[in-house]
């Protein structure tokens, strides 16, 4: 694309204009205020918590299967087998685009990481800020963000939720 | 701040705490009520006194705590997804938010579309799409991008710069048709004010003509005079 080229300097200054008609907030603008769509961009890739730092979420998620009764032993000795958890989901992939129909996104579990209060503490504020963002929209939330492993943790660990609450 | 400290209303969501470095929770605040209260009855024991002799109004109370638990806002696919995210919170920091009841909505809805293998082509499809089924959102007043930081939003991505070229046309597009309607509003607005202002100025050059013909009159009248001795 012809834009990643520009040179960081005059990409600067062209973009406010480009920006002008779609509306940009930071989440602390938005907070307190509601729109019909919520498109939230780059919201991992611009964490100051690294990727160990969200991965603390699947170890979260990681303890409460372990913990959960209707989780079958032989549901877990099958994941194990298998080497690697994962969770698909058909429902919204179909919306996600075209091209997209009919497959699975799957996310494949990350390396979960022992939640440590102190050096873990990042963690409750970028929630509350995820929180915060999420509940600005009436009707759609749009996730979409750069960097893989950051995000990857809480991608899947909605995923799996809501897998459970049939909601995918 | 407050005579009646009983008289304070106080509302929130704690989850919502964004700010760097404040944090407070409705359990928090109940708790110092509680001890405002204690602090109280020890003042009025040292003078003497017992609670039931002062007037209902002039003791603290610990305030009674209600929970909104429905949402008028958004879907229970949205507030499900958020619900999780407060799980997570509660879970990992109990003494940073309240504990209370999920809220729900009044009607379902879809969950939050987490993009994953979406390439930046396929976004701007997706986001610009003409095919309403399937384009996410059609930015207008109603949308909002959210970023983390302005200037890191704005300036720092590539993708971003991209997209919102694209994005630019279809909203640059609706904007021009949306100042098309006010132009053309605005035109017979100032159309019909100029028939009203020709009309006015029609009545003011005949006023003025008046004006002038008595004006011509008095002069005739005054010539008149000057010239008749009477």
């Amino acid at each position: 694309m012809l834009a990643d080229c520009l040179p960081h300097q005059a990409a600067k200054e062209r973009l406010p204009a480009e920006l002008q008609s779609a509306l940009t907030l930071t989440i602390f603008e938005a907070k307190g205020l509601e729109f019909d769509d919520v498109f939230l961009f780059n919201f991992f890739a611009d964490s100051p918590a690294d990727d160990r730092t969200w991965r603390v979420i699947t170890s979260s998620w990681a303890r409460s299967r372990d913990e959960s009764p209707t989780d079958t032993a032989a549901a877990r000795e099958r994941e194990r087998a298998s080497g690697r958890e994962r969770c698909s989901e058909r429902a919204s992939a179909a919306d996600v685009a075209d091209e997209a129909e009919g497959a699975e996104l799957s996310i494949e579990a990350p390396r979960p990481e022992s939640f440590d209060r102190q050096r873990h503490s990042l963690l409750n504020e970028e929630l509350k800020m995820l929180y915060t963002a999420m509940t600005r929209a009436r009707v759609k939330v749009v996730i979409y963000d750069q960097h893989e492993e950051k995000r990857r943790p809480l991608f899947h660990y909605l995923l799996v939720k809501a897998r459970a609450a049939d909601g995918y | 701040m407050c005579v009646d400290k009983n008289a304070l209303f106080f509302t929130g969501d704690t989850c919502q705490t964004i700010a760097r470095g404040v944090g407070f929770r409705f359990e928090d605040l109940t708790t110092m009520f509680f001890q405002l209260g204690e602090q109280q009855r020890k003042e009025l024991s040292a003078r003497g006194l017992r609670p039931d002799d002062m007037p209902k109004r002039a003791l603290v109370q610990v305030p009674r705590v209600n929970q909104l638990s429905v949402n008028y806002r958004t879907h229970n696919g949205i507030l499900g997804a958020a619900s999780q995210i407060v799980s997570l919170l509660l879970e990992l920091f109990p003494h940073s938010v309240d504990a209370l009841e999920k809220d729900v909505g009044h009607f379902n809805g879809p969950l939050p579309t987490l993009l994953t293998d979406t390439s930046k082509d396929d976004l701007s499809i997706l986001l610009c799409g003409s095919d309403p089924q399937h384009s996410q959102i059609e930015f207008g007043a109603h949308q909002v991008v959210l970023v983390r930081d302005q200037v890191r939003g704005r300036l720092r991505s590539a993708q971003w710069r991209t997209l919102s070229a694209q994005w630019t046309l279809s909203a640059q597009w609706r904007t021009l048709s949306a100042q098309w309607r006010t132009l053309s509003a605005q035109w017979r607005t100032l159309s019909a004010q100029s028939r009203t202002l020709s009309a006015q100025s029609r009545t003011l050059s005949a006023q003025s003509r008046t004006a002038e013909d008595c004006e011509g009159l008095a002069h005739a009248d005054s010539r008149l005079r000057s010239s008749c001795p009477l």
